[in-house]
């Protein structure tokens, strides 16, 4: 592999002066078992103005590499190679000239700016604390630069914002915010990791066009270390894939994502290929087969309680919501984070109560069922978790779970399936069944969570985010076991998630959703092809391609905005203070559900004003 | 913040009613009365005894009776030592009771704190591990063997301090019992110091800070040590409480006149009113120790104090 | 992605090594103890309360009085073992009666709706409001003096609401717990899912804490015997020993050191195997 790195050639004359260079790097830690290495013999550079992406699954020792080369690595931490910056020696300049380095050449972005920002500090505070711990100037010119960067990150009303503490902003103006600190003091340099990865899709479209529009306008040279190659292509001019602490393939941004030559990166792409950025295998709707899981006119809500005697406030989750799952059919629900999609599913499976409508199983309403008649319609839709590990059991073994699934379905007769079977069906390999959760990978938990849910042989399957916790090459082969799960069979899905790449792949229907409110629903080829409600229109807009040629215009067209608080919903369209075609009457009526086509339906005022 | 220090203050108040309520239930319940200890009394000289302290009257009648006296400041009369009211009693007692209290907060603190920062700081060095070792038999050290040793070696042996006593203003006499006091107290906030300012050390949010190139001393005592220190002051109040109690045996132990021995021997002689103002002043104290707690935290989460309804 | 769980994970298996050599000592300490509480009285031919008139006061080393005697004549090493195994047997049995009372109540505001469970907990949060030590000095001032059965039963009553509020922030934790959904989602009923998700999964940090518990006790009884209000004379505890021993210290400090000391490698052992199950327990120590 490192043959294959030192081969490709760098023009010489070509290169400008790099602001970074690493010529063979490599971190190391020392452990009681030795020396263990994260990464190892790296050689890159980084220009002004230009962006290289450093493209590895979690564990590719690709933070550890950046976070060694400024001195942040922990005490027994091992930097080995070279690593210039600006000229400058890095290895061998010693903690503290190191520390004047960080925040005035280099500014760091991290993944969560929840937790990577002080939370008992002002933004305004650790803006300037970030500009004053490197530049001297006087308390008025550090005001006017401070409002000058939150304007440079483009923060509306930046003036206030400054004076907020970080849990008061949303986690798009949060991670401005964390930009704007780490530019504070004027770095040539800016290192972001993972910058996008704990935001909505919506959000983190804006926050890469952000960064783009940063990188050229201020000439900023910029790694992005990113395991999304969808937030490659808008992004970097060169890319270097790293594996296991190796770098396995480097070169510019259009040549890796068209022409990769390593089969580890031809791997990964065709990963993010199969989760279906691209292609779109899904059968069309069986439109005769028998409704099994139907919702009318839904509305959840949940109390937020502020102390005990004071009377709960009710919070609308969810806002008349109609759906209907035909048997074998796919059904997709997406939205941002807040928008009420696992309120929906969990109304589905009547885990909570609607306050009004109702949700009917295999064409039986569940509202006058009781607790004890109810339960023994259960088996019959069953759920899959985000988080694999917390879904089972710590003290019960992967049989033992199991068995639990298929002890509900023995209650009904005919033949039931056995442990080994049921493994076998997740493509598990039976040695793993006196295995305990914690021993197993996040992969093979899921897999479990799986088996569990389809024990006992249910008509409806509800995935909540199924792969979000996972990694990529992991994702791709649970969507493919879903995939053959479902293909033929009468069992039908409710997908729910935010990577509508999934959705598109593996739904027929879809239906989205915004702060509780149902926005347009439709078959999934239509609304992807012909996207009629302004919200769907965004949310696609946010889709992340791998065509490095169309993705900067794309960025360009993405539009600021965050979804509304759900305790103080906007009057009339829920979305009118989002939306690009929002007019006075928007804020007045509420938009009626509207029939646009064959199985096609949307909410909006002016659906026959806007192309 | 001054709303959310109203609101939290006016929360105390049903606390300390049903604080009153039922110690004074549980009281009267218990069998046994003041008067029926040492001599048998002639039945009429007890029957004089209880209406001239009105114990003769239906018990709902003597709770509102003792309410409106508390409302107004008025503590009663003890029982026992007849010529005292209880107000001049914990009047008497009170101030070297609270200077003791005072000085061991302050000792444990500044120890404890100062103590856990250097143990978190100096991580996997020996000098943390002399830390932990001390703090773990200092826990182990009750002020009613410290005290009693401490006497031993500084008073009797090296003759630095007074073996007990007290003097005004206390100056030599408060140390030995100060301490005594402190000292497992100070164990348990290193601990605690340490404890929490490793965890937040391995936050993110200080990583990020490190990455804005400030100084180690600045994102020590700007951005790790504030968040570390609220399960710190949450523990004032338990810390407290311990000091209130401590304060039990460290005036026995040193023969100290404070409000100590009132609430044992009261309760022993079933000096109602003695006891129950007693618990009233350590209630209204432990109960102001725990809301000033709640206010240095408002003070370092601006998570408490926003979190108002907008 | 991010942090560098390498390295926290390694630097800890230094100290992992360490408390884990650390906890063998204090086990082996602890067996040691409680077979000389239990067993060393038997082999002296004193009793607790035996008078030997031709020692009084002796120093420890006397001929037959190993730790030696005290005011009156007795032997120190059978009156400290028999405190030692009085103040074990004491705090051990209310240790369990507020595991009880604690894990029932706890268990019960867990599962009750929202508003009865804050205020089961509102009731725990008054009671703590008074500084923990009055309770008891008033229960076990208000009844017969140097009565076990109310030694015990006020520390227990004590004891139950830490355990309380410990199994009810357990309990709704589970609740919210993903496992604990999915078996309700396959239609298991609430008792199944109690039994057989929550409990054992509480389990776990309600022994430990219980083990932490033991110590309190401990301590507690011993501060009651101290200001006698609990064990009374002729019987010993390690807290009336104590208190003896602080007014004879000027002349035989021995009558203090000894009593104190044992207390003192008691509870540091007991800490010290608390803490590492406390430690082990705690999935981030891991
Ligand atoms: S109703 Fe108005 S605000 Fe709402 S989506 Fe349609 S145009 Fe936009």
């Amino acid at each position: 592999m490192r043959c294959v790195m030192r081969s490709i050639p760098v023009p010489a004359e070509a290169a400008p002066p790099a602001v970074l260079a690493f010529t063979g790097f490599g971190v190391s830690f020392d452990t009681p078992r030795g020396r263990v290495t994260a990464a190892r013999d790296i050689d890159l550079r980084v220009a002004p103005g230009e962006c290289l992406a450093v493209v590895g699954e979690s564990g590719a020792g690709k933070s550890q590499l950046f976070l060694g080369a400024f001195g942040l690595l922990p005490q027994n931490g091992r930097t080995h190679g070279s690593a210039v910056l600006e000229g400058r020696e890095l290895t061998t300049l010693g903690a503290p000239a190191l520390t004047g380095v960080r925040g005035s050449r280099v500014g760091f972005v991290f993944q969560d700016p929840m937790t990577s920002l002080t939370p008992h500090l002002t933004v305004g505070a650790q803006l300037l604390e970030a500009r004053r711990a490197h530049l001297k100037e006087g308390p008025e010119e550090a005001r006017a630069a401070a409002l000058r960067l939150m304007e440079a990150v483009e923060v509306p009303d930046p003036r206030r914002r400054l004076a907020q503490y970080p849990h008061e902003l949303s986690g798009g103006l949060r991670q401005r915010a964390m930009i704007a600190i780490a530019l504070a003091a004027g770095p040539a340099l800016l290192i972001a990791d993972e910058p996008t990865t704990a935001l909505d899709v919506t959000v983190q479209a804006q926050i890469l066009a952000l960064l783009r529009r940063l990188k050229i306008r201020e000439s900023l040279a910029l790694v992005l270390i990113t395991h999304d190659l969808g937030a490659v292509a808008g992004l970097a001019d060169r890319v270097l894939v790293m594996q296991a602490g190796r770098a396995v393939e480097s070169g510019p941004v259009s040549e890796v994502l068209s022409r990769p030559r390593e089969p580890y990166t031809r791997a990964l792409l065709a990963a993010a290929h199969a989760l279906g950025t691209t292609n779109h295998t899904a059968a069309p709707s069986p439109s005769c087969t028998a409704e099994v899981l139907r919702l009318d006119g839904v509305t959840v809500r949940r109390p937020v309680y502020e102390g005990l005697l004071r009377p709960a406030r009710a919070l609308t989750a969810l806002s008349g919501v109609s759906l209907a799952v035909r048997a074998g059919e796919s059904v997709g629900l997406v939205g941002e984070s807040g928008s009420g999609k696992s309120t929906l599913a969990h109304a589905a499976l009547a885990l909570l109560p609607p306050a009004a409508g109702s949700v009917a199983w295999l064409g039986r309403p569940l509202g006058d069922l009781a607790q004890g008649e109810l339960r023994g319609l259960r088996r019959d839709v069953q759920l899959v978790f985000q988080d694999p590990l917390s879904s089972l059991d710590p003290r019960r073994t992967v049989e033992q779970t199991l068995a639990e699934g298929l002890e509900a379905a023995s209650r009904d007769a005919g033949p039931v399936a056995t442990v080994a079977e049921l493994m076998g069906r997740v493509g598990l390999t039976a040695s793993l069944a006196t295995r305990f959760p914690h021993e197993l990978s996040g992969g093979q938990c899921q897999r479990v969570a799986l088996a569990r849910a389809l024990a006992p042989r249910p008509r409806v399957l509800v995935l909540d985010e199924p792969l979000s916790a996972l990694d990529l090459s992991t994702q791709a082969q649970i969507v493919e076991l879903l995939g053959s799960l479902t293909a033929g069979s009468p069992l039908s899905l409710l997908f729910i998630s935010h990577n509508l790449a999934l959705v598109r792949r593996l739904c027929t229907r879809v239906l989205v959703l915004y702060l509780g409110h149902a926005m347009e629903e439709g078959a999934a080829t239509e609304l992807f092809a012909r996207p009629r409600h302004p919200y769907t229109r965004e949310l696609l807009l946010s889709l992340p391609g791998l065509d490095p040629a169309l993705e900067p215009a794309r960025l360009e067209r993405v539009r600021f905005g965050e979804p509304a608080s759900p305790l103080n919903p906007p009057s009339g369209c829920v979305f009118r203070t989002r939306c690009a075609h929002a007019a006075a009457r928007c804020a007045a009526e509420i938009p009626a559900w509207e029939t646009l086509g064959p199985g096609h339906a949307g909410a909006c005022l002016r659906f026959a004003e806007i192309p | 913040m001054m709303s959310y220090a109203l609101r939290r203050l006016a929360g105390l108040i049903p606390t300390l009613i049903v604080i009153v309520t039922v110690s004074f239930v549980i009281l009267r319940l218990a069998p046994g009365g003041p008067f029926d200890q040492e001599r048998r009394l002639a039945p009429e000289v007890r029957a004089n005894l209880e209406r001239a302290y009105g114990l003769d009257r239906p018990l709902g009648e003597q709770y509102l009776q003792y309410v409106s006296g508390l409302a107004h400041g008025d503590f009663g009369v003890s029982l026992r030592e007849a010529d005292f009211t209880v107000g001049e009693l914990i009047r008497q007692g009170l101030p070297v009771s609270a200077t003791l209290g005072v000085a061991a907060l302050l000792i444990a603190l500044v120890l404890g704190v100062g103590f856990g920062i250097a143990a978190a700081v100096w991580q996997g060095r020996p000098a943390a591990g002399v830390i932990a070792g001390g703090s773990a038999v200092a826990l182990a050290l009750p002020a009613f063997v410290t005290g009693p040793v401490l006497v031993l070696g500084f008073a009797l042996h090296l003759n630095w301090f007074p073996a007990g006593g007290w003097a005004s203003p206390p100056g030599r006499y408060l140390a030995l019992p100060a301490l005594t006091l402190a000292l497992p107290l100070a164990a348990a906030l290193t601990r605690l110091t340490r404890a929490s300012l490793l965890e937040v050390l391995r936050l993110p949010s200080i990583r990020a800070a490190r990455a804005r190139g400030l100084s180690g001393a600045r994102v020590l005592m700007r951005h790790a040590l504030p968040p570390a220190l609220i399960p710190v002051v949450s523990y004032l109040g338990p810390a407290f409480a311990f000091i209130v109690t401590g304060s039990l045996v460290v005036e026995t132990v040193f023969g100290l006149p404070g409000t100590g021995r009132y609430l044992v021997h009261g309760a022993i002689d079933r000096d109602y009113p003695l006891v129950m103002g007693m618990i009233v002043i350590y209630a209204v104290l432990t109960l102001a120790g725990n809301f000033i707690a709640d206010l240095l935290h408002g003070l370092l989460d601006p998570l408490v104090r926003t979190a108002e309804p907008a | 992605m991010s942090g560098d769980p390498a390295a926290g994970f390694f630097g800890g298996a230094f100290a992992h090594l360490r408390a884990r050599l650390r906890v063998r000592f204090a086990l082996g300490l602890l067996a040691l103890l409680v077979i000389a509480a239990v067993a060393g009285p038997a082999f002296s031919p004193w009793r607790f309360d035996a008078l030997d008139w031709q020692h009084l006061a002796a120093p420890p080393l006397t001929a037959g009085h190993p730790l030696g005697t005290d005011r009156l004549g007795r032997d120190l090493a059978v009156r400290a073992l028999g405190g030692l195994r009085l103040s074990l047997a004491v705090s051990v049995a209310a240790s369990l009666a507020s595991l009880l009372i604690g894990l029932t109540y706890g268990a019960v505001a867990g599962f009750a709706g929202r508003r009865t469970g804050e205020l089961m907990m509102r009731a725990v949060d008054v009671v703590y409001a008074l500084p923990y030590l009055f309770v008891v000095i008033i229960l076990t001032s208000l009844f017969p003096r140097g009565s076990l059965t109310v030694l015990f039963v006020a520390l227990g009553a004590i004891g139950w609401l830490t355990t309380a509020r410990i199994v009810r922030a357990q309990t709704l934790t589970l609740r919210r717990r993903d496992f604990v959904t999915a078996a309700r989602v396959l239609g298991l009923p609430p008792h199944t899912i109690l039994v057989r998700h929550v409990v054992p999964n509480l389990l776990g940090p309600v022994i430990v804490y219980a083990t932490l518990t033991v110590p309190q006790m401990i301590l507690y009884e011993s501060f009651l015997s101290f200001l006698g209000l609990g064990v009374q004379e002729p019987r010993a505890s390690l807290g009336n020993l104590i208190a003896v021993g602080a007014q004879e210290m000027s002349s035989a400090p021995w009558m203090l050191l000894v009593p104190a000391s044992l207390l003192v490698v008691l509870l540091l052992v007991l800490n010290v195997i608390g803490d590492a199950l406390r430690d082990a327990l705690d999935p981030r120590a891991r």
